[in-house]
């Protein structure tokens, strides 16, 4: 009976290591990536004139937030986006010079050129605020959304570690639908700061 | 007037304080540190604004006319004199700028009219005959300008909850309701208004006032940064109150790339300066004599917008 349990552990240990999965694990993740949530604590409307009905500012943080949810995704959460470090999605979220500009800062924008050495990202606690900016003629023209970001993540080798990344990113309209045309970004990578604990870092709570 | 409306279309991208150069520092992997595991890596702040000057134009400035109207509440401001006029020229790529006051009695060619004060020009064709003036008179050409008057400036300077200025020397005059000590304080809308206007109780008369407004604006430039620095999104108020109070010749879009443009200049690396000149006389008019050594001052900013 013995004899069959350990067999069992060891056929069981065998698979786990070969599909890669378990903590420490030494090969890829097959896991899919998690999932990013942002908890939008508030939408700002700042109005030249009149503010626009509810429903349309809604509306806005709607399509902001997934903009968000997609930028940061491909940025830091899922590998299949890495493109092995390239990001070659990237500029998609971006418009005009800000694009080509987003190419040349990978490294301040995305995990960079730590992304091929990267198993597993996880999000936690990750919040977004958002401000519009209302034209006289009560369309939205402009936003600005700032993200703190936060995840725990693992290196292919098993090794832990914490990412912290801030930004405003400025956003405009940009054939009906938005895109960041201007940003301001920081950030931290701490592999010392363990698992579990926000790692330190500047402030995420910028005064609304 | 040249206007880049193109080039600031075509470039909503990188600036203001949007432009900090970032780097990413990464402490490098020692030998004995294991393969996978990544060294500390602090991402500098990266600022990118929504400016992008065209290939091969990185160093030419952009310029801002400020035209402060005499105009009393519920007059029309194009209607009055401009008793204030600051050209303000903007370099991004070296994150530096140039305020450039004239004395609102120099007398100077304004297109059209003739040989006039300065001041004159609004009255005669309003800010876009006062654009003309200063891109005569100083071979500078203006991008955008703001007008506005007494009340407008007051309520834009309430707006943003006042500003902080460091007042030269103490000031009690009577005339503009200037009563001040020398030092750092935060001025209201009104009290604003009178310290740009005090020239009685100054000690170079227009000369000091025009410097002063200098001095005015580029503390609101600072308050800017500050005020980003604690909330970006207050660049939108900022916005806000801009373009409800003043006359401009900047869409709505425009205004938010100038804005982030100016979120990139350091306020230490803007010059205040006024135009030399001296006093006299034409006909019964007291007027400015802009100096000959006006001249190497426009020269040294037209290419780059910034002294030296």
């Amino acid at each position: 009976m013995l004899s069959i349990l350990a067999l069992a552990a060891i056929g069981g240990g065998a698979f786990v290591l070969l599909r890669g999965g378990g903590e420490g694990g030494g090969g890829g993740e097959e896991r899919p990536p998690a999932d990013l949530a942002w908890e939008v604590r508030f939408t700002k409307v700042v109005a030249v004139d009149e503010k626009p009905p509810q429903g349309r500012v809604d509306s806005a943080t709607e399509e902001i937030s997934a903009l968000m949810d997609e930028l940061y995704t491909t940025a830091f959460v899922d590998p299949a986006r890495w493109g092995g470090g390239g990001f070659p999605d990237l500029d998609s979220y971006f418009s005009g010079p800000a694009a080509q500009r987003a190419v040349e800062d990978l490294e301040q924008l995305t995990l960079g050129s730590l992304a091929p050495r990267v198993a597993r990202v996880d999000p936690g606690a990750s919040r977004l605020n958002i401000s519009v900016l209302v034209d006289e003629d009560s369309g939205m023209t402009a936003a600005i959304a700032r993200a703190a970001f936060r995840a725990d993540a693992r290196t292919k080798g098993g090794e832990k570690f914490k990412i912290f990344h801030r930004g405003s990113y400025l956003m405009e309209q940009v054939d009906g639908g938005w895109r960041i045309t201007g940003y301001d970004i920081e950030g931290e990578i701490n592999p010392s700061a363990g698992v579990g604990e926000p790692a330190p870092g500047p402030s995420a709570e910028a005064t609304p | 007037m040249r206007r880049r409306v193109a080039a600031w279309t075509a470039l909503f991208t990188a600036l203001c304080g949007w432009v900090g150069v970032g780097a990413l520092i990464g402490e490098a992997p020692t030998a004995s540190a294991q393969e996978d595991t990544p060294s500390p890596v602090v991402i500098e702040r990266l600022q990118r604004a929504a400016y992008w000057p065209a290939e091969g134009e990185e160093n030419r400035p952009l310029t801002v006319l400020a035209i402060g109207s005499d105009a009393r509440p519920g007059d029309e401001v194009e209607a009055h004199l401009a008793d204030s006029l600051h050209l303000i020229t903007i370099n991004p790529e070296a994150n530096g700028a140039t305020i450039l006051g004239f004395p609102r009695d120099s007398y100077v060619e304004i297109p059209g009219v003739g040989t006039r004060k300065i001041n004159e020009a609004l009255f005669s064709g309003g800010a876009e005959r006062v654009a003309e003036t200063i891109e005569g008179l100083t071979g500078i050409p203006v991008d955008y300008y703001f007008l506005t008057g007494f009340e407008g400036f007051k309520r834009m300077v309430g707006a943003v909850g006042g500003i902080e200025v460091h007042i030269p020397y103490a000031m009690n005059d009577s005339a503009s309701g200037a009563v001040f000590d020398e030092g750092p304080q935060v001025l209201d809308g009104s009290q604003a208004l009178a310290f740009s206007r005090n020239r009685k109780n100054t000690p170079n008369g227009d000369f000091s006032r025009s410097e002063n407004q200098g001095i005015f604006i580029h503390s609101a430039l600072i308050a800017l940064h500050r005020a980003y620095i604690e909330d970006p999104t207050a660049i939108f108020q900022w916005m806000v109150a801009g373009v409800t109070n003043t006359q401009t010749n900047l869409s709505l879009g425009e205004l938010l790339q100038l804005a982030t443009t100016m979120m990139q200049i350091d306020p230490a690396k803007v010059t205040n300066l006024v135009v030399p000149g001296s006093t006299g006389s034409a006909g019964d008019a007291s007027v400015v004599f802009i100096s000959d050594a006006a001249q190497d001052i426009y020269a040294d900013i037209r290419d780059d917008g910034i002294i030296g």
